[in-house]
């Protein structure tokens, strides 16, 4: 059987292959760049395979335990361009513990001594040490176009400052949010400035690095073709002379402003200078008094990210209004209804809309309109019909809303809610139709996620989402389903579900292994919260070859409490994680 | 202060034992194929989940007569009741502040439920072996819990005490979870 079907794909690829030319074959091969069809045209035949295989110029590895350095290789020995994550998303929210892993040494090993044509280099939520940088810079310093060292740690200003010395056709350096030792040593800015001047991109938005006007007014002066700049906490007015000589900038991200309560030093940004191709801003810190900073740019702005400021729900309103052209807008939801209904008024070519959470750690609110509910949701959904990326902290949301994202919103590839518990009233439960409408409407959604509160989404609500998400690829759910059932019922829909992740919801360790089986396209769990057997044994239901199923448990002080303990199973070639610290338990395979 | 901070434990603890009751009494009713329709017996039962308290099963009473129209019809049911394998009952639970109607419950599931009830909360949850989800906090992006943060040591900046003022910012949340909406809205939704 096994010969006669082995004989048949050789036949298969011979003809296949007669039929196209190589050279042929090699020329269409250069224009297929999506990484799926590519999956696709690998998997024709063995020659294909191969073809695809030499002339695969990016490989993203979402997760970084799933292969090895050496197999990478071995497959894609021509790689220009590399992405690799390691740590979960649920790092980025403080559930992970520091010591979890994700080193990047065996990898830049690797790639140092082999992908010979490597120039672009992405590193995302990984430990990166100062000896890594020291090896990547003396192997690959004269290719390097691209470094992304993205949410990572382990390193220090003085590798960054080696970087800047050596790697002179780099054109992006990228560290936003990664945490990084020695932040005062700002030496490696001026070591950028002096040593660099094709630099395109220059990003450590979000980290404690200190950076003095002085140096970047010098960077900026020698690298012409600086097209975005973003950097961590710097006082505006420090900047003006950096501003006038940026000519091509095009996005900004950080500086700051005077502290809120000091005396009014009368300093007026009505007429602060940005050049006129800023089409992209994130201040820090802006405040009512200096939001006039934007209304002379405001009508050209395509990008804003107000995330990080200390406006209010009406300030927000006044901004907005100044705004048609914006493409992307990032708020918290401070911006309450009321601003939301503005933007839907004016943004129509909004296609990204990020409402983060605000402050309401102690139950209140940060300005008193500053909430969201269906209202808001629904003037969105009518409003920007071109919509395709859109995440939401909602405080209350009713079926109705759901529906009118599902009627309105036929562009959105990623949609993600997040119902606050901070309301002691929503209006309505369950939302089980909702979602069904929602679903039934946005056919082009791959990312979807919905967390929400214990009663909004019932096991039947899970059977439609399991259902109706024919394309999804990747899915969160927080507190959702009420019983086993619920996720049992999901498992047997979601044919193109790749990464899924629970958290709060109160599957058993049987159902979670049954659903996991089930997912034919599942190849990556998280699960936090859930129903767990004394020993873990029921998770090992889900057992089968190259799974690798990882017990964590945050908590090395004392008994790590239910709620903190956390599932991951993902397939893997490189068989058991051999790093393992004492937080992570891997259950299979056995070794 | 001191009261408050003594209070909230014991809200936070109701409001996931009852988010349990009904999670089970749903689980229970599927699992009988229980049709909201079929209104056999005659009488409601009500029943008080008091925490802890073995009276509980003493406290059952019948109290209404939801469905006067029942009693026209005394024969055809007696004629149902001996097809259906248990007895079935409207039943409604009063707990808290709150209360949850189910027009069509069977009668073992019942007895079992007042055994759950009357064997006191630690075993209860126990049984379900239900990680306690009030101290899951959605959980925030780390970019942005240290914006705020620094937000708040700035707005509290001219305070004469900013050390203590920054320290009650990084103490956890006090939640309050779980029960007074579920409540409320179980109530909603028999509407």
């Amino acid at each position: 059987m096994g010969g006669e079907a082995e004989d048949g794909e050789r036949r298969l690829g011979r003809v296949l292959s007669f039929g196209i030319p190589d050279t042929a074959l090699g020329l269409v091969m250069g224009y297929v760049e999506d990484p799926w069809d590519r999956d696709a045209i690998s998997l024709v035949c063995r020659h294909w395979c191969r073809v695809d295989a030499l002339s695969r110029k990016h490989v993203t590895v979402a997760m970084a335990y799933s292969t090895t350095p050496e197999r990478l290789f071995r497959r894609f020995p021509c790689l220009e361009s590399l992405k690799l994550k390691a740590k979960p998303r649920a790092a980025m929210f403080n559930l992970i513990s520091d010591d979890w892993g994700g080193s990047a040494s065996p990898w830049i090993q690797q790639l140092s001594a082999t992908f010979h044509f490597l120039k672009k280099l992405h590193l995302r939520r990984m430990i990166v040490s100062d000896d890594d940088i020291a090896v990547l810079v003396r192997a690959k310093a004269h290719m390097l176009v691209s470094l992304k060292l993205d949410r990572c740690s382990g390193f220090s200003t003085p590798s960054i400052a080696l970087v800047a010395r050596s790697c002179k056709k780099l054109e992006t350096l990228f560290l936003e949010e990664s945490a990084i030792a020695e932040s005062e040593n700002d030496e490696w800015i001026r070591e950028l400035a002096t040593n660099n001047s094709v630099l395109e991109t220059l990003n450590f938005f979000l980290t404690d690095l200190r950076a003095s006007p002085e140096y970047l007014t010098l960077l900026v002066r020698n690298c012409q073709r600086l097209k975005t700049l973003k950097i961590s906490e710097c006082f505006m007015p420090d900047l003006t002379n950096l501003f006038r000589t940026a000519q091509t900038l095009q996005e900004f991200a950080g500086g700051s402003f005077e502290e809120q309560d000091q005396p009014v030093v009368n300093r007026n940004y009505e007429n602060y200078y940005f050049p006129p191709s800023l089409h992209r801003l994130s201040l820090l810190y802006m405040g009512t008094k200096e939001m006039q900073i934007l209304f002379p740019y405001s009508a050209a702005l395509k990008k804003l990210d107000l995330q990080f400021t200390f406006l209010n729900t009406e300030d927000h309103c006044q901004i907005v209004q100044r705004c048609p052209n914006l493409e992307t807008l990032e708020v918290r939801d401070v911006i309450g209804d009321r601003g939301l209904q503005v933007v839907a008024q004016t943004c129509k070519k909004l296609q990204r809309l990020r409402v983060e959470r605000g402050d309401d750690d102690h139950g209140g609110l940060e300005d008193e309109q500053g909430r969201i509910s269906q209202v808001g949701v629904m003037s969105v959904a009518q409003g920007c019909p071109e919509l395709t990326y859109w995440a939401i902290h909602v405080s209350d949301i009713t079926n109705a809303a759901l529906e009118a994202v599902g009627t309105f919103s036929r562009n959105l590839n990623d949609f993600r809610l997040v119902l606050l518990d901070r309301e002691a009233h929503i209006t309505e439960l369950p939302l089980d139709n909702g979602v069904r409408a929602l679903l039934r409407g946005c056919t082009k959604l791959r990312r979807f996620a919905f967390y929400v509160r214990p009663g909004v989404l019932t096991d039947v609500g899970l059977g439609y989402v399991g259902e109706f998400s024919k394309s999804i690829r990747y899915m969160l759910l927080g507190n959702v389903g009420e019983s086993d059932h619920g996720i049992l019922q999901l498992s047997r829909g979601c044919p193109s579900l790749q990464k899924l992740e629970l958290r709060g919801c109160l599957f058993s360790e049987h159902a979670l292994a049954m659903a996991a089986l089930q997912l034919k396209s599942l190849r990556y769990l998280w699960v936090q919260g859930y129903r767990a057997s004394p020993t873990g044994a029921d998770l090992m239901a889900m057992v089968r070859p190259f799974w690798n199923i990882e017990f964590i448990a945050p908590d090395q002080d004392g008994p790590c409490p239910d709620f903190k303990k956390q599932i991951l199973a993902y397939y893997s070639l490189a068989g058991r994680r051999t790093d393992c610290p004492p937080s992570v338990i891997p259950l299979y395979p056995a070794f | 202060m001191a009261a408050e901070q003594q209070q909230q434990p014991a809200i936070v603890a109701g409001g996931s034992r009852f988010a349990v009751t009904c999670g089970l009494l749903r689980q229970y009713m599927k699992e009988q194929g229980g049709n909201g329709a079929r209104c056999l017996a005659p009488a409601a039962v009500a029943m008080g989940l008091v925490p802890g308290a073995d009276a509980a099963a003493e406290d059952r009473t019948t109290v209404l007569e939801l469905f006067p129209q029942q009693a026209g019809t005394l024969k055809d049911e007696q004629q149902r009741k001996r097809t259906e394998p248990g007895e079935r009952a409207p039943l409604t639970i009063f707990y808290g502040d709150k209360m949850v109607v189910f027009d069509d419950f069977p009668a073992e599931k019942a007895d079992e439920l007042m055994h759950l009830a009357g064997s006191g909360n630690a075993a209860a949850q126990n049984a379900l072996g239900q990680p306690n989800l009030t101290d899951m906090p959605i959980a925030r992006k780390a970019s942005l819990k240290r914006f705020l943060e620094k937000r708040k040591n700035r707005l509290t900046a001219g305070d004469p005490y900013p050390a203590a003022a920054s320290e009650s910012s990084t103490k956890p949340a006090v939640k309050e979870e779980g029960a007074p909406w579920l409540g409320a809205n179980s109530v909603l939704s028999l509407s």
